[in-house]
């Protein structure tokens, strides 16, 4: 037999049904308009990374585990306490739920806020590259969209354990590179694009 | 002939819903014969319906009683299960492999590193409620059959091998969130749904791993109401009555809109509301300014166009603002004013998202938008439900010209991503140089990767690069997660247990050529593609970082959650959700 691959098709089952138990059988389309579970109560996923070779599930500790058919996640900093916080879009459960972020403050993080001269003003495009701690982290900055929701445009990074940034490289949308050297780190800091000196606009008080 | 559905098609039938029903399910819709797709053998049609009935039962009347057996610890009640002559194969819990991250501590035992012991049945249950032993209070239970097929000896039809995994979570005397694995092997004998039913099925069951992962605290605290988010006038599917469920509401976009160094938030509903939420510092919550700032709380469109997207087109330092379809200047972080001819900006039909980014750098944002298909006409044609190529929608590059004014620009800059279904699009950096090249994340086809060539054009590299995925894409996250400084591409894809439990079924002689391969992508869960040589190839590698099954998965983000330098992921998933009493399909 020729396999119905379109639309039009009736669907028929092959054996019985227990429909006593619940199970059923109904044409795709016609499912949500009689108010039958389709992928359904999935829970978000939250992984931790554990060292860039394997992610840790923690979906169960997040308590940002909703099943309420969510869409997007937009990523920034609502309570101004410098850590990440996630606006979730749904359809169901509540349209905009906002959780956050109440990880361990066991680690330093920097925020860098990039005005552009020649490069566009947000300087979404550049990227940094932060030399900390004997290791190197690249960030670049753009407003994500994973899908229906853009997030800030923020270089809000983590630096574990460093408590000084030995070395900051900017590469500016235009493609011109600065460096800057001894960052502080739980700050924010600005920085202009071409001017030799970063500007530091907020740092907590140290541990 | 008679027309026969099987569940594998009801599966990809539903990954071509995604962006299908949305048209309303209804309509008589024109069928479009796909030649590539031969027809499967009956009798494994059969087979494939008989294990998922199987599965269905399994799970129903044995995995819930199964399940509640052991939250209660009953050993009498789970000794129901086990046949007489039961063999189970046990771990010895004596090499365990931990991890301990964010105040998150996994404990593994593995038949890879571990003994196994041969036991019977009341030592097996004794194994089980040992390996709970730490959850004092059991909130959630599931059993689900991974796998399953029927015994190809024919003198034991009635024999069913199962992969399993068995799920408890709950608290600690500690108060400690605690969360149980158990995967394994077993095997079942059932002649019919008699005796599934009566419960005593299980001949063997071989424990393959165990995982106990522990969390001192909750690592994230909700305050949807604390901030004043819990009264906004959006329909939601669980309230709003079945004539009104939409799989899609509304875009949201986050932005410091006054520049007082706090979040505030913009969205647009499919219904035409638009609301515009400023943080108030000293209520501490959100205040709806929508009106004040000049916005209209409601617009009317034939566009179904509803995109939320700050950025500084106009490079005066504060966030301008693209919602619904039209484009609006941030005037003094106190209004929003609509812009001339809306900036020349002309969307087409239901665009599903737009990023911004400086592709040609010369100083001002463009912004890239992404369509699904066109307007429904009552001569076009239903998509296909992979490798569909034809009845998407091309995208928009929309470049800044710096007068006010955009030019689209997609066809001769070689951007519109084909005539395919984008849901998604990420900006990224995908070599070296400091042009930004582009993802896009397809429903029904590949993806697309546009290399930026640096001369205002863009090259099609997903072939060379191996990373067009498949046909069920809904979103796209982008972030280096390995410190090499490349950034990785993680694409959000449907995840199927039934689609895998299926795909064990077939084979890739029962298709034409190719044709198995993408069903198999389309219930593959989602993707992450490591960008790992210097001739710019990717690797797949979302099931051995453990980031693949996610659900019907839709937008990916990467955070750094826990401040550690290395880039964490959030993702949200789930279809269509109705009622907690059915089973779900």
């Amino acid at each position: 037999m020729s396999q119905p691959l379109d639309r039009t098709c009736k669907i028929e089952p092959l054996g019985k049904i227990d429909s006593a138990a619940g199970e059923f059988w109904t044409h795709t389309f016609e499912m949500p308009k009689q108010g039958d579970n389709l992928s359904a109560f999935e829970p978000n996923k939250l992984f931790l990374n554990v060292d860039g070779k394997r992610f840790l599930d923690a979906s169960f500790a997040s308590q940002a585990d909703i099943d309420s058919d969510s869409r997007s996640v937009m990523v920034g900093d609502f309570d101004g306490d410098r850590a990440p916080d996630v606006l979730i879009g749904s359809v169901g459960g509540g349209p905009l739920r906002l959780f956050l972020n109440r990880f361990p403050r066991e680690h330093h993080r920097i925020n860098i806020t990039l005005k552009g001269v020649e490069s566009n003003r947000s300087a979404i495009g550049a990227r940094a590259i932060i030399e900390a701690g004997g290791r190197t982290i690249v960030r670049d900055l753009f407003a994500a969209n994973g899908f229906m929701g853009q997030s800030p445009a923020r270089l809000d990074v983590g630096v574990g354990s460093a408590r000084t940034i030995e070395k900051l490289t900017i590469r500016w949308p235009t493609g011109r590179l600065q460096v800057f050297h001894d960052l502080p780190v739980d700050c924010d800091v600005v920085i202009v694009e071409g001017k030799e000196k970063f500007e530091l606009a907020r740092q907590d008080a140290a541990d | 002939m008679k027309q026969l559905w099987i569940p594998v098609l009801i599966l990809l039938v539903i990954a071509t819903a995604v962006g299908w029903w949305n048209r309303g399910c209804t309509r008589n819709q024109s069928s479009r014969s796909t030649s590539d797709f031969s027809g499967l053998d009956e009798t494994i049609q059969k087979e494939i319906w008989d294990a998922e009935h199987a599965t269905f039962e399994i799970e129903t009347h044995v995995g819930r009683k199964l399940i509640s057996a052991l939250q209660n610890r009953s050993a009498d009640r789970l000794s129901e299960f086990f046949w007489r002559g039961f063999e189970g194969d046990v771990l010895g819990r004596f090499h365990p492999a931990t991890v301990d991250k964010s105040s998150i501590d996994e404990t593994v035992y593995s038949a890879n590193s571990d003994d196994l012991e041969n036991v019977d049945a009341d030592a097996f249950i004794q194994f089980l409620i040992e390996g709970i032993g730490d959850i004092r209070e059991t909130h959630q239970g599931r059993f689900r059959v991974l796998k399953i097929a029927r015994s190809e000896d024919e003198q034991n039809a009635d024999q069913w091998q199962l992969s399993v995994l068995l799920t408890i979570g709950g608290i600690t005397s500690q108060g400690s969130r605690i969360t149980y694995d158990l995967l394994g092997r077993m095997s079942c004998r059932f002649s019919d749904d008699d005796d599934i039913v009566a419960g005593k099925i299980i001949e063997s069951w071989r424990v393959d791993s165990e995982t106990t992962r522990r969390s001192q605290k909750p690592l994230m605290e909700e305050a949807t109401a604390r901030f004043g988010l819990d009264r906004l006038p959006i329909d939601d599917n669980w309230t709003c009555g079945q004539d009104r469920v939409r799989q899609y509401r509304f875009q949201t976009a986050v932005e410091d809109f006054n520049g007082d160094g706090f979040l505030d938030i913009a969205v647009a509903t499919a219904d035409g509301k638009e609301f515009l939420l400023q943080w108030n510092s000293v209520s501490k919550m959100y205040d709806d300014i929508t009106v004040s700032a000049g916005l209209p709380p409601h617009v009317i469109t034939n566009n179904r166009a509803y995109l939320a997207c700050w950025f500084d087109f106009d490079n005066d330092g504060d966030a301008d603002l693209l919602l619904g379809e039209t484009l609006y200047e941030n005037v003094k972080g106190q209004k929003l004013q609509v812009v001339a001819n809306n900036g020349g900006l002309e969307l087409e039909f239901n665009p599903m998202g737009c990023v911004v980014a400086d592709y040609d750098a010369d100083g001002l944002l463009d912004v890239y938008v992404l369509y699904q298909r066109p307007r429904i006409e009552s001569h076009h044609t239903t998509p296909g439900w992979v490798s569909d190529d034809t009845t998407g929608s091309v995208n928009q590059l929309w470049r800044n010209r710096g007068d006010g004014t955009f030019i689209e620009m997609s066809r001769g800059a070689k951007a519109t991503g084909g005539n395919r279904h984008s849901f998604a699009a990420a900006w990224l950096h995908a070599n070296d140089d400091h042009y930004p090249d582009l993802y896009i994340a397809n429903d029904f086809s590949r993806n697309s990767l546009l290399i930026n060539q640096g001369d205002g054009t863009f090259h099609d590299s997903t072939a060379e690069t191996g990373v067009g995925d498949f046909a069920t894409s809904m979103g796209v996250a982008t972030g280096d997660i390995d410190g090499d400084g490349k950034p990785e591409i993680y694409v959000a894809n449907m995840y199927s247990k039934m689609g895998r439990r299926i795909m064990a079924h077939v084979s890739p002689d029962d298709y034409s050529e190719g044709v198995h391969r993408k069903i198999l992508g389309s219930c593959a869960g989602n993707r992450l593609y490591s960008n790992a040589d210097e001739h710019g190839s990717y690797h797949e590698l979302s099931e051995q970082l453990g980031v693949n099954a996610v659900g019907w998965a839709y937008a990916p983000a990467f955070i750094d959650f826990d401040g550690d330098g290395l880039l964490d992921l959030y993702a949200t998933t789930g279809f269509l959700s109705f009622d907690r009493r059915k089973p779900d399909g």
